[in-house]
């Protein structure tokens, strides 16, 4: 199995895939009220993270709050089934 | 010729995504779709205005001027959590008005898209349209306004058209365009719920 991607390589990850600069997706920001992600932006980024192998449960998507939430929730299920 | 096998949301129309799955609407849905559409947290944004119909007179409306619609239902459990309609579809001139309604704790969950472009794309493979109509008040635009220039343009504005929480709003007309959708995040979204590599894309969406 690969090893996972840094944060690092994680926000520039995501922020490509936002069409956004890294810097704006700042790592504890909040995606919804500090960074103001609507919902099509969110779609972009949990498609994102199941493209790189991880499924996140719907009931679990209201607790990932920042784009770290993301990635420590990445690094601990990376390859993963449900 | 290419590879037959490769999903292709040029050429498929799946009903079945990664989280939803749309199916026809029995009789037995009715009383489902009759609270769903009048829960407090839809019903002022939704056709009724509020109000509460008759559940005969429900039962009619629900099917008046309506071209297609279809029942969403998680993949899995088979929980019906919407509904996806199409209706005053026009031959002549190539488009249709479309709408979905989805149960309120599954805002920004990522389903309602996906049974959306699973939606969307069933209507652009099954019906030779060029662009679908939506509407939507002003006070709920901002939750998914990245798509606009992309995955939808804003082709037409009421002004103060609508009365809630003490005071008037715009009701937007917005327009989804075949060639956004096959080309851009619509297509991706449908692919991407069949499980299969996404499109090509010939410009950013």
């Amino acid at each position: 199995m690969t090893a996972p991607m840094t944060l690092a390589e994680f926000q520039a990850h995501m922020a490509s895939q936002l069409e956004v600069e890294p810097a704006f997706l700042a790592t504890e920001a909040d995606l919804r009220t500090e960074l103001g992600l609507d919902s099509i932006q969110l779609l972009v980024l949990l498609m994102a993270l199941e493209d790189l192998g991880v499924e996140l449960p719907g009931a679990l998507l209201p607790h990932i709050l920042t784009l770290s939430d993301a990635h420590a929730y990445y690094v601990n299920h990376q390859g993963h089934q449900p | 010729v290419g590879n037959k096998t490769q999903f292709d949301p040029v050429h498929n129309a799946p009903l079945v995504g990664r989280h939803v799955r749309l199916r026809p609407i029995l009789p037995s849905d009715y009383e489902y779709l009759y609270e769903l559409e009048t829960n407090e947290q839809i019903t002022w944004r939704w056709r009724f205005r509020g109000t509460t119909p008759s559940p005969e007179q429900f039962a009619q409306m629900l099917w008046e001027g309506v071209l297609v619609q279809f029942i969403v239902e998680h993949r899995e459990t088979r929980q019906r959590i919407g509904r996806v309609l199409a209706y005053e579809a026009n031959d002549r001139h190539g488009w249709c008005h479309f709408a979905i309604v989805m149960d309120p704790s599954l805002n920004r969950m990522g389903w309602t898209l996906e049974a959306l472009a699973l939606f969307l794309n069933y209507l652009f493979k099954t019906w030779n349209f060029r662009k679908l109509y939506a509407e939507t008040p002003e006070y709920v635009y901002d939750d998914f306004a990245s798509g606009a220039g992309s995955s939808f343009h804003v082709e037409g504005r009421l002004g103060r058209h609508e009365w809630f929480q003490g005071r008037y709003w715009d009701l937007l007309l917005l327009a989804m365009y075949r060639e956004d959708f096959e080309q851009g995040l619509g297509a991706r979204i449908v692919a991407h719920a069949a499980g299969a590599p996404a499109p090509q894309q010939s410009r950013p969406s």
